[in-house]
């Protein structure tokens, strides 16, 4: 009897096949989607919202007790638990921490459910990375080891302010899809930021022109800044980056530019109180300055010679040049 | 399990009531819910009104605070199509037909027939299951086609039929050996 039972089985599960049209599936979809973006969402989602409401506490109960203890299992192994976790805050790539570090920022963005929040979080992860890179140039030898540590250290940032930039410039784009669906309805445009009105006046007129003044800003910031001899003309040329022409070279070594280096981070501090305000273009221009910089640190020539800046300028064009090659092949970043 | 860890976080967007997430839902849970409808109702135009309309009921309990009230996605869905499904009969006051319509068929179960037909000597056919299917009592009917069709777990069944596991354990065994005797007889 058993064998005609598995046949029955066989038989019903045959009967799994059944799919709806998918004609009407895509159909319905979009009148459902019409049907559910004309009830006005109230609340703003996000995870801060969600820890706050009694929501979470429900939720908690809900969790089975295996979950949990998995959960914690996980955190703890992942070093994660807060003690430590300000422990891996300074872990470079090649540290046991640094795993858990990036696990830990890369579940941050993952919970974070709003888009702004997340590529905000994003251009501190980049401001992270330059921090790294600094530490990593910071330590007294220059080996082998370290090189592979920059060049990955660069490598995530430049994906970190790709993901960020793909980000913004969504956001962007439903921004203005968003106020002209509202505009058409008559209804007072999107939130304002009351912060855009405060920023307006503390900034110059125009996203440009605010991004020009705090490259001035940083180029008398580094200045100041008294460092290697290299770093000088690598300033300079870090403040001209738009105009670096292309020259050809072949060696590839690190260099130090510590003092400098800061400066994409400052770079990007002011990225993210642009995106605060709402200000894309200016946010989107700085992130882009603070790339170029970053880009600058992948190559030069040997370590002896890096007190001339003339050889430095060189490698710079070099690597804006490499850089440049890598950043205009576009890929689709899927943000989440 | 990933699939598990998304549902969660579906469910816990639902519950702020994300639009985008809602949608997403839909996409995962369509086909699903689809199936199950149809096979209660056994027409295909019934089946795709009653999924829509249990996917618009659900976004307006989702409004409503609702989603609280059911502990996964699944379970959440099931329900409400269902209720729907239940409404539908009592609007309509016909059997539960599980009859697959000839003319309008658009389900190829035809050639996966052929297949198994193929592969094994099957002492029963198609059309037997069916009827042998519609005779059944509609409880061990429906606890047939949510676990082998649906491919809901022991758990999910009893969460969307708010029995315990056991209970439906022993239908599903219960369920399968009536099978058995009607087709065998």
């Amino acid at each position: 009897m058993s064998v005609l039972e598995k046949q029955i089985i066989t038989e019903i599960k045959a009967m799994r096949k059944a799919v709806p049209d998918s004609a009407w599936k895509a159909k319905n979809r979009e009148l459902l989607y019409n049907q559910i973006s004309s009830t006005v969402n109230a609340e703003k989602g996000g995870i801060k919202y969600f820890i706050n409401s009694n929501l979470f506490v429900q939720y908690l109960r809900t969790i089975p007790q295996s979950t949990m203890v998995a959960v914690f299992i996980f955190v703890f192994l992942a070093g994660g638990s807060v003690v430590s976790l300000r422990a891996s805050e300074n872990a470079v790539p090649g540290d046991s921490f640094y795993i858990a570090k990036i696990m830990s920022e890369k579940t941050q963005q993952a919970l974070t459910f709003d888009e702004k929040n997340k590529a905000l979080l994003g251009l501190e992860f980049a401001g992270k990375r330059v921090q790294e890179i600094n530490q990593v140039l910071a330590q007294s030898e220059i080996s082998e080891k370290n090189e592979k540590q920059v060049e990955k250290l660069v490598d995530n940032f430049k994906k970190e302010i790709k993901t960020a930039k793909t980000r913004i410039e969504k956001i962007n784009q439903n921004k203005i899809a968003e106020t002209e669906k509202l505009a058409e309805n008559n209804l007072p445009a999107a939130e304002e930021d009351p912060k855009e009105n405060e920023a307006a006046e503390n900034e110059p007129a125009g996203g440009v022109f605010s991004a020009n003044a705090e490259k001035d800003e940083n180029g008398i910031q580094v200045y100041d800044s008294a460092a290697l001899d290299s770093s000088k003309p690598l300033a300079n040329a870090a403040a001209d980056s738009a105009a670096v022409e292309d020259t050809s070279s072949t060696t590839e070594k690190i260099i130090a530019i510590s003092a400098s280096a800061d400066d994409p981070q400052e770079i990007l501090k002011k990225a993210g109180a642009c995106l605060n305000s709402d200000d894309i273009d200016a946010t989107l221009s700085l992130i882009d300055e603070a790339g170029e910089i970053i880009e600058k640190v992948g190559v030069e020539q040997a370590v002896d010679n890096n007190e001339e800046g003339g050889e430095a300028t060189d490698a710079d064009a070099v690597v804006k040049d490499k850089a440049e090659e890598g950043a205009s092949s576009t890929e689709n970043v899927q943000s989440e | 399990m990933s699939s598990q860890i998304n549902e969660k976080i579906i469910y816990l967007r639902l519950r702020q009531k994300d639009k985008e997430a809602f949608i997403r839902a839909y996409d995962n849970y369509v086909d699903d819910i689809y199936r199950f409808i149809y096979f209660k109702v056994g027409k295909k135009e019934d089946a795709e009104d009653i999924t829509s309309l249990v996917f618009l009921k659900s976004w307006d309990y989702i409004q409503n605070n609702r989603l609280s009230d059911y502990k996964t996605l699944k379970s959440f869905f099931y329900k409400v199509a269902r209720n729907a499904v239940i409404d539908h009969y009592r609007k309509t006051s016909g059997q539960e037909n599980l009859s697959l319509d000839r003319e309008d068929n658009v389900i190829d179960i035809a050639d996966e027939k052929a297949d198994i037909e193929k592969n094994i000597n099957l002492q029963i056919d198609y059309e037997q299951l069916l009827k042998a299917m519609t005779a059944l009592k509609s409880e061990y009917r429906e606890v047939i086609m949510l676990h082998y069709i649906n491919e809901l777990s022991i758990k999910e069944i009893a969460e969307i039929l708010e029995k315990d596991r056991g209970n439906v354990r022993v239908l599903i065994f219960r369920a399968i050996n009536a099978l058995k005797k009607i087709v065998a007889s």
